[in-house]
């Protein structure tokens, strides 16, 4: 990594070139410094563009601090655990010397300390107020951002006031790991007027680089650096209460974007330099109010619900890159080292929807890196015997699996992990993902180019998987479906269920193909070596696959024999301290009925269409009681199916539980980054669940079932290059659908009317005891 | 630690209470502390014929003394006026009071002074004792956690393994402490969450008991009951690290009584402050 780090030159301002959000509802806020929470702030607070994460670390760095950034794309090998995201050092580092003696928390009397994630504009706010042992205070107000406008360039903006005492300041930066923590730079060198930081592998540089910008001064600082360690230093003498503010600019690029890394930090840092600093804030600020534009949700009437919906639809927004398609989101984003930075289900059936619906480009990156990884996904099929493409259960860089096959377990024992083996939903996961994208966004080019190649892969996967038994049934013998507390079973419901759908969309996909680009259909056809009558092979395998449906309860049986197993009460369970799975061990779990995480209730939540509401309120009623969410990524479809099922109460309850999962984390694992997954899941129940927002062929419907004390949910979503902000209101009953761009589509009511709008216009719906009445056009 | 450089060593006589200094030399050396065994008794027996009843035979480095009166106030009275490093004692002697953890005289001391106590079980007899292997069970609450500084000041001297050991137990979450750090509700991939959980639990131990930098720390994780899963444990180490709060009730001290009672290993008990 390249870097030449700066602050931009000492003013007499006492103010930071921006202001916290002034709506308190926006603003995360942390008081005090907690050594024992410290991680987790740290992950809660993290800052991010989806080129970039950085977490929320004190910047003079403590005893108690993970600092850490996190480039996506960027891993390192880490032995038979595969590969990792790369530990980089914090770039928002700062030291502060009074007097010869480093400003900490840990020396003298913390007067005040707060810390502020500001939701609305992406910026990290610190105020710090410290007594040093001698009796001087210093006041410190800083900003932080990884900008949303330009993801190479990361700002850093801090005050610095002797609130009763004149004397000498220093302020130190560095980009070397800091206290002794470890990171995988290996070697930072001076390179073309910028630093670079070699990582562990030697495979990746990463440049960085900042300027020094004059302001105009009341006078000189002075400015020592050291290109080895890309620290640098700035002291003066500080006059009687006088505030100093450092700007710091830093541009970074990797050799991921950029033959010479630290050229292109070297030369964007003019550019930017040169526009300023402060119009390099307010384009960042500009782009995080457009993206709310598209992304809010609001809800009146519900002040945690709407905070924790806030806090999802930020982090969301912060861990995705529409302009780079050969990156995903983590399990845990590029928030923190947990996960390594794999990949998993989580980000096509969790998180996507969110993209699909407020940034289609970033949905689209997000399917091209499956497409890009495609290679890897049919050498894992091949390895295993099969055809088509198997996505890896983990996956990095390449694409390959990189789920580690055995692993020490917290008693010491060695642990076998199938997973990476055995979780073959992943395909139809992604196949589930392109389908939904391309039906919400009608986007055709995507499609052509890469998406029908993706559904066409992994249905020949299925193909190859399912096996046509003597009972006239297809069979997908062992697998682990969502449920991972039965780890290797036949016909697993949801397995089933998406590959069916598999099948189904690629043959469809082919079909619309053929029709829709007739001219050019020879040479896709070609392209994608489509053999005769495989979509109808494709067609007549779905029809024949084993669903686990029982068609006098309605309810599918989770997988082959699940309904044979033990009863075990999970009442009175949620009390108790330790996960249920470790409380009766892996061995008695397997034997019962007790399930991990939504697996036919998933079915429910992604494929509400298929079947009658009879049959998701018979899965719901069974499959609830029984379910022990010992995953983090269950609540919110529980909340999502129970808005559908107009159980409100559930509803709630199921709404809370994962709004609370990082917020409210008192199990300590949010320290290691957020759950991206349960934070996606979080939007979907609000708005696929609660707004009850499905995908029609002409437009969309909906099915509102607002959550007690939700006055009014209003959000905005595309579809197929249409704008829409919807409205619901609680009581009376009221939908008011605003089209603000786009051309003609359906705008249906669950059992009641559909109107048909076009950009520009509004229209509303009442209801009354007796039901819906008719859509009205209202003024804009 | 205290900088005083005396471990005292109270014998009641018995060929059994000797076991204690085997450990009180050990310690001794790592602290290098001197070890005064004290006999408190109203029978004015000479040293010498004390010797020979206990059938003590390595005197080394050792200073025998006696005091008159009642055993737990004397002991009591000299750790606090020699500032005693610790005493080193066996928690009970009477090996046909078995299902006993504590002997009275133990449980008096325990209740009355401040400094650490080592209570070395009689069964133990006369081996040699050296640090090797700290064994710290932690139940997940910041009080506890202030046994970690003592014992990675240990670690530290001895050059030890030091492993904290959390017991997953099958009871109803108590909120014993705000802040008290439990198993991970929600375990997405296990191979995932249990590394990053075990490594934060790890950190918060760190950062709430002041351990001191640099020691490396592994955690163990056992399942069932706490004080069983503890001794288990504990075969493979040389002392056990308890922190306890100064309630020896039956109920609220079950697992201290469990593991005193029934370990073959010393254990070092820290007396905590509730108000940390």
């Amino acid at each position: 990594m390249d870097h030449v780090a700066a602050f931009l030159g000492a003013t007499l301002m006492s103010d930071l070139p921006l202001s916290p959000w002034d709506d308190r509802s926006w603003l995360l806020i942390e008081d005090g410094v907690h050594p024992a929470r410290e991680r987790e702030v740290e992950s809660l607070f993290a800052i991010g563009n989806g080129y970039m994460g950085t977490r929320a670390s004190i910047a003079e760095g403590g005893r108690f601090s993970r600092p850490s950034t996190f480039a996506a794309g960027i891993y390192v090998a880490d032995g038979n655990l595969g590969p990792r995201l790369a530990v980089l050092p914090p770039w928002l580092h700062v030291e502060v010397t009074v007097e010869g003696r480093r400003l900490s928390l840990e020396a003298g009397r913390v007067l005040a300390h707060r810390r502020q994630l500001d939701l609305r504009q992406g910026v990290l706010w610190r105020e710090w107020r410290q007594q040093d042992p001698s009796g001087r205070i210093t006041r410190l107000k800083s900003l932080q951002l990884a900008s949303l406008a330009d993801r190479h360039l990361l700002l850093q903006s801090v005050a610095i006031t002797a609130e009763n005492y004149a004397g000498e300041i220093s302020v130190a930066t560095r980009l070397g790991p800091a206290d002794g923590r470890t990171t995988d730079i290996e070697a930072i060198v001076a390179e073309s007027g910028a630093m670079l930081l070699r990582i562990s592998d030697s495979r990746v540089g990463i440049a960085s680089a900042s300027k020094v910008q004059a302001l105009a001064a009341s006078r000189a600082a002075c400015h020592e650096a050291s290109a080895d360690s890309g620290k640098e230093q700035w002291s003066w003498e500080a006059r009687f209460g006088e505030t100093v503010r450092l700007d710091r600019i830093l541009t970074v690029f990797t050799s991921r974007d950029a033959a010479s890394p630290a050229e292109a930090a070297r030369d964007h840092l003019t550019t930017v330099h040169a526009g300023g600093f402060r119009a390099a804030v307010a384009g960042h600020v500009d782009a995080w109010r457009r993206k709310w534009e598209a992304a809010e949700v609001r809800i009146v009437g519900d002040e945690a619900a709407q905070r924790a919906l806030r806090f999802a639809t930020y982090q969301l927004i912060a861990a995705a890159n529409p302009d780079d398609e050969h990156v995903s989101i983590g399990a845990r984003g590029l928030t923190g080292e947990a996960y390594r930075g794999h990949v998993l289900w989580d980000t096509e059936i969790y998180m996507l929807p969110f993209y699909v619906f407020t940034d289609p480009a970033a949905a689209r990156s997000l399917l091209m890196y499956r497409y890009h990884t495609l290679a890897a996904a049919r050498r894992k099929a091949q390895a295993h015997g099969y055809d088509g493409a198997l996505y890896a259960w983990e996956s990095a860089d390449t694409g390959d699996e990189v789920t580690p096959r055995q692993v020490v377990g917290p008693d010491g024992r060695l642990v076998t992990i199938s997973t990476g083996e055995r979780e073959h939903h992943i395909s139809a996961d992604v196949a589930y993902a392109v389908w939904q994208y391309w039906r919400a966004t009608g986007d055709d080019a995507f499609m052509v180019a890469a998406g029908a190649e993706i559904l066409i892969e992994t249905a020949r996967f299925w193909a190859s998987r399912a096996q046509i038994e003597t009972d006239g049934h297809a069979h997908i013998r062992q697998v682990m479906g969502p449920d991972e507390y039965h780890e290797i079973v036949d016909d697993n419901a949801y397995t089933n269920g998406l590959a069916m759908l598999s099948l189904e969309h690629a043959a469809d996909a082919v079909t619309s193909l053929g029709q829709d680009h007739a001219s050019g259909w020879p040479r896709l056809s070609e392209r994608f070596g489509l053999a005769e009558k495989e979509t109808h092979r494709w067609r007549a395998l779905a029809a024949m696959l084993a669903t686990g449906l029982d068609p006098p309860t309605g309810v599918f049986e989770q997988f082959a024999g699940y309904f044979q197993l033990e009863e075990v009460d999970l009442a009175g369970q949620w009390e108790r301290s330790t996960p249920i799975d470790v409380r009766l061990g892996a061995e008695r779990i397997s034997r019962s009925k007790i399930i991990k995480q939504a697996d036919a209730v998933a079915l429910s939540a992604l494929l509400w269409e298929k079947w009658p509401a009879a049959v998701h309120e018979a899965n719901f009623r069974y499959y609830e009681p029984r379910t022990a969410h010992g995953s983090s990524l269950s609540p919110a479809l529980y909340a999502l199916v129970a808005a559908r099922l107009g159980d409100l109460a559930l509803a709630q309850a199921y709404f809370r539980q994962a709004a609370e999962i990082d917020l409210a984390d008192n199990m300590g694992n949010s320290a290691g980054g957020l759950h991206m997954g349960a934070l996606g899941g979080l939007w979907q129940a609000a708005v696929f669940g609660v707004a009850g927002l499905r995908l029609r062929e002409t437009g969309i419907a909906v099915d509102p079932h607002l959550l007690p004390g939700w006055v009014e949910l209003a959000f905005k979503v595309q579809w197929r290059g249409r704008l829409l902000r919807l409205w619901f209101e609680a009581d009376p009953r009221r939908i008011e659908v605003g089209v603000e761009r786009g051309e003609e589509l359906t705008v249906a009511v669950i059992e009641g009317p559909s109107c048909v709008a076009r950009g520009g216009q509004r229209f509303c719906l009442h209801a009354d005891r007796s039901g819906w009445g008719e859509w009205e056009e209202t003024a804009q | 630690m205290t900088a005083s450089n005396t471990i005292l060593v109270p014998l009641d006589g018995s060929v059994a209470a000797t076991a204690a200094i085997p450990v009180a030399r050990g310690f001794a050396q790592l602290l290098h502390a001197t070890v005064a065994a004290l006999h408190v008794s109203d029978d004015a027996l000479a040293p010498a014929a004390l010797i020979e009843r206990m059938k003590l035979s390595d005197l080394r480095g050792l200073v025998v003394e006696r005091r008159p009166g009642s055993a737990a106030a004397v002991i009591a009275q000299e750790a606090a006026e020699r500032q005693a490093a610790m005493i080193v004692m066996c928690p009970q002697i009477r090996t046909d009071l078995r299902p006993r953890a504590f002997g009275s005289v133990a449980e008096a001391v325990l209740r009355s002074v401040r400094c650490p106590v080592v209570l070395v079980p009689p069964g133990r007899g006369q081996k040699l004792w050296a640090l090797r292997r700290l064994l710290v069970p932690h139940d997940g609450t910041p009080t506890s956690a202030a046994a970690m500084r003592p014992a990675t000041d240990f670690a530290v001297m001895a050059a030890a393994e030091l492993v904290v050991l959390h017991v997953a137990t099958s009871e109803t979450a108590r909120l014993i402490e705000p802040g008290t750090l439990v198993f991970p509700r929600y375990v997405d991939q296990p191979h995932h969450e249990w590394p990053a959980w075990g490594r934060e639990f790890l950190d918060r131990l760190r950062a709430i008991g002041g351990a001191r930098d640099g020691v490396e720390i592994r955690l163990a994780v056992a399942h069932g009951d706490a004080g069983s899963a503890i001794v288990d444990f504990a075969q493979q180490s040389d002392l056990i690290v308890l922190g306890w709060r100064g309630a020896l009730e039956a109920q609220r001290a079950r697992t201290v009584r469990c593991v005193i009672r029934d370990t073959m290993c010393p254990v070092i008990m820290f007396r905590l402050d509730r108000d940390r």
